[in-house]
């Protein structure tokens, strides 16, 4: 892997990076990606890929509200707000 | 006037401009795609929020089958070929707005691809537009920036959203604009949107590119934070002109995001983060697939009303109405359905349109109400139109009845019997007021007896005036020169 494909993945994860992290990083990143490689090797020509473990489809809900309501609660958890806002570090 | 903006003086070289639209559009729903909360607009700041759309650990999204038969609405009025099975994807990005940290999107396998829609010029002409994909998504929420901090609120969070891609198959902003004042008659047509741009329930990007005729497309650039038709048209004028000038002066076009400044009326780049677009798509594990059955998609089709452009059509051959009535009575669904009943029931089609544009338009704007909901229903008009068609009341009369009609909600029959509007034709009544008339206007007789007919339509008048509007003035004008002929 190069390290500038590390930095972008950690700007990606929003995760600040110094040199000598990137550094012990790289080489973790690099082990386990050689790890995952291993699977190359597995000859998959014919096989559909499988997205969902389950063979189910057509899940779908009737269009109607739910009864129970935890808006108010999970307001409450909310770190910080204003009001009934959630508030985050501005971000524009 | 917008080809001799790209003219330079020196330069004579006209570019070719390609555009294409990003529609989004949100789907009437009583609850959001995957979860039960309410879709609604304007209530409390995340008073419609749970674990679900607020991304909470160990969730389940569940797809909310309405959202789904709009789309497929959707799809098949724009005649896409469906996906035998349709997938939903992770895209991945964070941003405040969607807590979950990735949108619930569709990408290689949405619900319809390939299709088109037909749309009018503004010079009258019709012009086929390819439509590329349409999928579902949900929505983010809505921020508002202040000083130090972002107000978050998730109402709008995970509320359906269908977005409509087309091919770049427009020329100019006046293209864009028209189509999409069709596009949004479509939707309300079809009811799966109420297609409000300044709410944002129908949003517009577009991305244009400009090029040497017969180059094909140049590099495009995508303009976002256009609320309305008029607003993408200005938009694509003023970056057609801007890329123009950078192309004739040497410079490269450089592939961004650009906002639309709405003030300033011109477009600002918005400073793109170039690593922001991998936004590394993934199957979403814990949706199944949508795979549409034969007789789904049958029933769809059912709801599949006349689209407005077909209507208009066919309104100018069948009812025999100039294209402008026509465009006015089938611009809203619920107008065009309105004039036909009234057609149905045996109305001229003309009487018909003419009331239906002529006043009963200009009650409802006074009453700021909607033909659909307002009390004037088919019935009431027809049966207004049939009593004055009978002479039983005459033109006047018959609007002062269709004002009542409608700010009082009751039906012209009982109007008119409590307030005695029945025109008097040659009844006694009649006779007497215009004996009366006669006999305080003999400066007029004396101008009738030798030979000037102009003091008539004054005597009229004031037999009309006398009898409070309900004289038939046909039969006054008659009963009139009988009576001074007897003289």
């Amino acid at each position: 892997m190069q390290k500038e494909e590390l930095f972008v993945t950690a700007s990606l994860a929003r995760l600040e990076l110094d040199e000598k992290e990137a550094e012990k990083l790289n080489e973790a990143v690099t082990g386990m990606i050689e790890y995952f490689s291993l699977m190359d090797k597995i000859d998959v020509d014919d096989l559909p890929p499988t997205t969902h473990a389950a063979a189910k489809v057509n899940r779908t809900r009737k269009d109607l509200p739910s009864d129970i309501s935890l808006a108010d609660k999970m307001v409450e958890n909310a770190p910080e707000k204003e009001g009934r806002f959630i508030t985050v570090p501005n971000v524009l | 006037m917008d080809k001799q903006d790209k003219t330079d003086k020196k330069d004579k070289t006209v570019f070719e401009t390609f555009i294409g639209l990003e529609i989004h559009i949100q789907l009437i729903t009583q609850t959001k795609i995957f979860c039960g909360c309410r879709n609604s607009f304007g209530d409390p700041p995340n008073t419609n929020v749970c674990p679900v759309c607020m991304g909470y650990p160990g969730v389940l999204p569940v797809l909310n089958e309405e959202a789904v038969r709009k789309s497929y609405l959707m799809c098949l009025a724009l005649n896409c070929t469906l996906s035998e099975k349709a997938v939903f994807d992770r895209k991945n990005y964070f941003y405040p707005d969607l807590p979950k940290n990735y949108q619930i999107s569709q990408f290689e396998h949405p619900f319809g691809i390939n299709g088109y829609v037909e749309t009018t010029l503004p010079d009258g002409q019709a012009k086929r537009i390819r439509i590329h994909e349409a999928h579902l998504e949900e929505d983010a929420g809505k921020m508002i920036h202040e000083g130090a901090v972002s107000l978050c609120d998730f109402n709008r969070t995970g509320t359906p959203l269908l977005e409509i891609v087309t091919e770049p198959d427009f020329k100019s902003g006046e293209e864009v604009e028209s189509f999409l004042q069709d596009f949004r008659r479509m939707i309300r047509y079809l009811g799966v949107s109420d297609g409000n741009m300044e709410e944002g329930s129908m949003r517009c990007d577009a991305n244009i590119s400009i090029n040497y005729p017969g180059k094909g497309l140049g590099r495009k650039v995508e303009i976002k934070n256009l609320n309305s038709s008029r607003h993408v048209k200005l938009a694509i004028q003023h970056e057609e002109i801007r890329q123009a000038k950078m192309i004739r002066s040497g410079e490269t076009i450089i592939q961004e995001t650009r906002l639309w400044n709405e003030e300033k009326k011109r477009t600002e780049s918005m400073r793109s983060k170039e690593d922001a677009n991998d936004y590394r798509y993934f199957p979403e594990p814990d949706l199944p697939p949508f795979i549409p059955t034969a007789s789904f998609i049958d029933e769809i089709r059912e709801n599949l009303v006349e689209l407005p452009h077909l209507r208009r059509k066919r309104f100018i051959t069948e009812y025999n109405l100039p294209s402008e009535t026509a465009e006015f009575l089938t611009d809203e669904k619920g107008r065009a359905d309105f004039y036909e009943s009234v057609c149905k029931e045996g109305t001229d089609p003309q009487t018909a349109a003419s009331w239906v544009k002529g006043d009963v338009a200009k009650v409802l704007n006074r009453e700021k109400m909607d033909i659909t909901s307002s009390p004037l229903t088919a019935e009431r008009l027809v049966s207004l139109l049939k009593i004055l068609d009978e002479g039983k009341i005459n033109g006047q009369t018959a609007k002062k009845v269709l004002d009542m009609i409608i700010t009082e909600n009751r039906d012209p029959v009982s109007i008119i019997t409590e307030h005695s509007l029945e025109q008097l034709d040659n009844s006694d009544e009649l006779s007497s007021i215009i004996d009366s008339v006669l006999a305080q206007s003999s400066a007029a007789l004396e101008q009738i007896k030798s030979g000037d007919m102009k003091p008539v339509g004054f005597l009229i008048g004031q037999v009309m005036k006398l009898s409070g509007g309900k004289a038939d003035p046909k039969k006054t004008k008659e009963m009139i020169m009988e009576k001074i002929s007897a003289l």
